[in-house]
């Protein structure tokens, strides 16, 4: 019976699952066929698998350079905003008074500001600092992220029992201690969800190094995709191969991340 | 997997953000000091085109100037570009070279971001349209070399005779097509489109080519000089050629009809060409100009973005020397073989691919006109409301009176 | 920021006593908590409160976005942009979109996320699909979608309901039809996002919980409204905040998929404030319309907020 219940669950979900992947199958397919397929049926499938696209892209644009500086500004920015982003939502966790509340008021401002419009100032503030054109000034704005990993933490600690964080407490240890070797271990279903989350910005977001990286070397790979980007037309086989070369990392982070967002809570740690 | 593993993995990467630290600071001092400009012959410039375009013209550039180096940075156009570099000007940090174009023009010459080159020797060898589009007050703002136009393109296999000239002539012909079983013509309506464009050129050449400035006086409305058009252009729902689902049409979606030579006739500028025959290398077609609704048949189409000089430009001297050459031979055949326009200055005639028919000859005498290019200010808001009206026109929310109505009241509010 | 880190009263009692009152307590964790609130207070005045305070003082000014300098213009362009006749239409979709998209996805992704947390063959790779459809850019959807709703009979959604015989429908050139399809984009791209979002939350409760529930003899129902809805809630309240910011905030799919149209059908309010502050140079403008827009969008998440506590209260 429980079986049986499995079993139509599968069939149904893969079902949903394959009318809600067309798009990409559309995508994909693409890539591999030559410019007369695609205009003879964009859905069919191709009659040969056709790498040409790849190749030419990987021949005429500098791919891995630009992907060795998107995962190194990925990296950095991510690791510093979940940190930042934790601190917060536990400090917020265990503060008490106005002051916590201000603090809580000023994250909600912060996420209502429409990013467009402090371009400007953003741009003389960071080319103040010597950062324009740098992937660390990248890293600095994208530390804005951190506002989005406090509300998403804030959430889930406000779900974990209570009783976790006060047995160490009672032991008497640091609130830094608690933070790193308890609470931590404790998120990380979140840490990681928030991670996924903002490694997806991170790596798709176009505005920021269009703006703020100007050296070619040390574009990023999202930049890479634009440049098939024409005044009239764009060049659809190369935007959708670059896409492809784009997403893929980000699909291999994803089934690697994603054991770790449902593993649920470990039992050890409940302990405390 | 067991819990004590997040916080190591966490300790390792606190380390990397340290080297990375590390690294951050003597990075950007070395920015710094190349920021400051001791070469004096390194030119910045923000390209329009990608770098696969212009990375092969600017190697040519300094292989035959081998004292010079230009830096290049690149935004993928419209408004990738126009947002990098007002960013850019706005925090006084834009390059020697950039790109002047319909969208930014007003307030890059108003605001006095661009010199005069007016007196620079090469300034002559540009077409006059060319010129003239991007002058003010008898100063020249931009350097353009090239120009686009847009009309029809016509599968010749499906319709083998001569082509009508007169806008009635076109639309039998598309009645007969319907009836022997052939889709006659498609277009992509989401805004203004090039037949539209083309009829408004017809217009303003009936007005003596000053519809645009009339109407600014005050001695013309948008009413009156565009419902002709208007009412021309909506023939082709009265007659049932085109229906309202046209204004969910998209380039991309017609394109590949016309390929597969499911599709007589569709629209296009000279620009596309590529996109054609890359997907169908053996398609028989030519382009052809828009049939007249009265007059002569005319062409959609506007002057390209030209190069401009930074009026804060930190080495004047090597960016001119750039802008020369890209502006006279051998320069131009260059970047004519690395992109699609139709190269216009004096001293270079281009090899263009013959399907281009009489449009080659169009563009170098000027015979286009697109309406966001040649109004007098508030080209963008009034192209918004322009391509919004003309979608409802196509589905049927308006009458062909109400474009140029509505224009005109949204003229006046922006006044 | 000095003044955030310490109340200087505490301090001395905390070195005197050896046992600390609770209270004593209480106020050290006070300090401790405003030093790790402290990254986040920098993150915020660096990155939005200064930059916010000076996109204020344009709004008050002439600036074009071009010339570093401006002139001051007091309130007239809080009262310029209540002309634009094309507003009204923009706010409205722009709500349209937010509620439809907000309460769709709402509604889907709490099922899914639910089912995604079950065992069944197969639940990894249909976690992922799921997922994807947020990490593709936007502009390439445009495109995609295009030929998914394509007007012709070649479309996607067309050819499948041709084989039923009906007639091709123009999809996005019908000023209803366009609206659905822009929610109906949205939904698709994220539904699997916020589903992975609460299939993170649902991790909150240890599953010996359910064992012991289930020991207990609590039904499914019970199970579901003691144990999984307390969670879910906050959930809600996380992902509603986002719907809602987001789709108060949205320009780019709209844009891609239909640019704005047909007419001003589906024209959102940040298009308007990009228009007039890119492409427009106004960026006095743009910047007095986006100070309107955030307290507009302040006013709605508090009132959103307001109600997410009270369903909170209510729930755990």
């Amino acid at each position: 019976m429980k079986q049986l219940r499995s079993i139509v669950l599968s069939i149904v979900m893969l079902t949903i699952a394959g009318i809600v992947a067309i798009p990409f199958y559309y995508i994909v397919v693409n890539t591999l066929k030559t410019q007369p397929e695609i205009s003879a049926s964009p859905l069919g499938l191709p009659s040969g698998l056709d790498f040409s696209n790849y190749s030419e892209v990987f021949a005429t644009l500098p791919i891995w350079q630009s992907f060795l500086n998107t995962l190194y500004v990925g990296v950095v920015s991510i690791t510093l905003m979940l940190l930042i982003g934790s601190m917060a939502a536990y400090g917020m966790l265990i503060g008490q008074g106005l002051l916590t509340r201000l603090i809580g008021v000023m994250c909600l401002i912060a996420f209502l500001v429409p990013g467009q419009t402090t371009l400007i100032p953003l741009y003389r503030m960071l080319s103040g600092m010597y950062l324009v054109d740098t992937l660390e000034g990248l890293v600095v704005l994208y530390m804005a992220g951190s506002i989005f990993c406090y509300f998403l933490i804030i959430g889930y600690m406000r779900t974990l029992p209570i009783e976790l964080f006060e047995s160490a407490r009672i032991d008497g240890a640091g609130a830094f201690r608690i933070y790193w070797s308890i609470v931590l271990p404790l998120i990380r279903p979140i840490l990681v969800t928030v991670g996924v989350f903002q490694a997806m910005w991170v790596w798709n977001d176009f505005i920021t190094p269009n703006v703020f990286i100007n050296s070619p070397d040390k574009q990023t790979l999202v930049l890479q995709v634009y440049s098939a980007v024409g005044q009239f037309s764009t060049d659809w086989p190369a935007f959708m191969t670059l896409s492809v070369i784009v997403l893929a990392p980000l699909v291999v982070f994803f089934i690697a991340a994603q054991r770790h967002i449902v593993s649920g809570l470990v039992t050890g740690s409940v302990k405390g | 997997m067991s819990p004590s593993n997040a916080p190591r993995l966490t300790r390792r990467a606190v380390g990397r953000i340290a080297a990375a630290a590390a690294v951050a600071a003597p990075a950007a001092g070395t920015l710094a000091a190349c920021g400051g400009g001791s070469d004096p012959n390194a030119i910045t410039f923000l390209s329009w085109d990608n770098a696969e375009v212009m990375g092969p013209v600017i190697a040519q550039f300094e292989k035959e100037n081998p004292d010079y180096r230009v830096e290049a940075q690149y935004a993928p156009p419209v408004a990738g570009y126009i947002q990098k570099l007002q960013t850019q000007l706005g925090s006084n940090s834009a390059p020697d070279v950039f790109i002047i174009t319909a969208e930014n023009k007003h307030q890059l010459m108003d605001g006095g971001f661009v010199q005069d080159l007016s007196d620079e020797s090469w300034a002559a060898n540009l077409n006059d349209t060319a010129v003239a589009t991007y002058t003010q007050d008898g100063k020249l703002y931009g350097s353009a070399i090239s120009a686009w136009a847009g009309g029809m393109v016509v599968n010749l296999d499906l319709v083998p005779g001569e082509f009508p000239t007169d806008w009635e002539g076109f639309i039998d012909l598309c009645k007969q097509l319907k009836a022997d079983g052939t889709v006659p013509y498609m277009e992509a309506v989401g805004g203004m489109t090039d037949t539209f464009c083309a009829f408004l050129g017809m217009q303003n050449l009936a007005y003596g080519g000053t519809m645009d400035q009339q109407i600014w006086d005050g001695d013309l409305t948008f009413e009156e000089a565009w419902t002709p058009a208007a009412q021309a252009w909506y023939r082709l729902f009265e007659e049932g050629i085109l229906d309202s689902s046209a204004a969910g049409l998209t380039g991309d979606l017609v394109l590949p009809e016309f390929q597969q030579g499911r599709l007589a006739v569709m629209t296009t500028g000279s620009w596309g060409i590529s996109g054609i025959t890359g997907g169908a290398p053996d398609l028989n077609f030519e382009f052809k100009a828009v049939p007249g609704f009265e007059g002569q048949p005319y062409w959609s189409g506007a002057v390209s973005p030209g190069l401009a000089l930074n009026a804060k430009a930190k080495h004047p001297d090597a960016a001119k020397v750039f802008l020369k050459w890209m502006s006279t031979e051998p320069g131009v055949s260059f970047y004519q073989e690395a992109n699609q326009f139709i190269s216009t200055t004096k001293d270079y005639e281009p090899e263009l691919p013959e399907q281009l028919g009489d449009l080659v000859a169009a563009v170098q005498n000027g015979e286009y006109y697109l309406p966001a290019t040649s109004w007098i200010d508030n080209n963008d808001a009034l192209s918004t409301e322009a391509n919004a009206l003309v979608q409802q026109l196509a589905t049927g929310e308006i009458e062909p009176a109400d474009v140029g109505k509505g224009l005109d009241a949204k003229l006046a509010s922006l006044q | 920021m000095g003044t955030v880190l310490a109340p200087p009263r505490s301090k001395p009692p905390l070195q005197r006593a050896p046992r600390l009152t609770r209270l004593q307590r209480l106020r050290r964790r006070g300090i401790e908590s405003y030093l790790f609130t402290l990254p986040v207070v920098i993150v915020f005045v660096v990155l939005f409160a200064i930059p916010l305070a000076q996109s204020f003082y344009y709004s008050l000014t002439d600036f074009n976005g071009y010339s570093t300098d401006a002139d001051f213009v007091g309130l007239a362009n809080y009262t310029t942009i209540w002309q634009d006749s094309s507003m009204l239409s923009a706010l409205g979709f722009t709500l349209v979109f937010t509620v439809g998209t907000t309460a769709a996805i709402t509604a889907l992704a709490i099922p899914l996320a639910l089912v995604l947390n079950r065992k069944f063959f197969g639940r990894n790779l249909v976690r992922s699909v799921f997922f994807f459809p947020s990490v593709v850019s936007v502009a390439i959807l445009g495109l995609v979608w295009g030929f998914i709703f394509a007007p012709l009979g070649t479309g996607v959604i067309n050819s499948i309901i041709g084989w039923f015989g009906a007639e091709p429908i123009a999809w996005l050139a019908e000023p209803t039809l366009a609206k659905l399809s822009v929610i109906i984009v949205a939904v698709w791209g994220g539904t699997g996002w916020h589903a992975v979002l609460y299939l993170a939350y649902l991790q909150a409760i240890p599953s010996e919980f359910y064992e012991a529930a289930g020991i207990d003899g609590a039904t499914r129902w019970q199970q579901f409204r003691y144990l999984t809805l307390p969670l879910l809630i906050p959930a809600m309240t996380v992902s509603q905040l986002l719907l809602l910011t987001g789709g108060l905030k949205v320009y780019d799919l709209p844009y891609t998929l239909t640019g704005g149209g047909p007419g001003f059908a589906t024209r959102t309010l940040t298009q308007s404030i990009i228009e007039n502050g890119i492409a427009q140079g106004e960026v006095g403008k743009a910047s007095a319309l986006s100070v309107v827009f955030f307290v507009a969008v302040g006013l709605i998440i508090v009132a959103q907020l307001a109600l997410a506590r009270r369903l909170e209260s209510r729930f755990s």
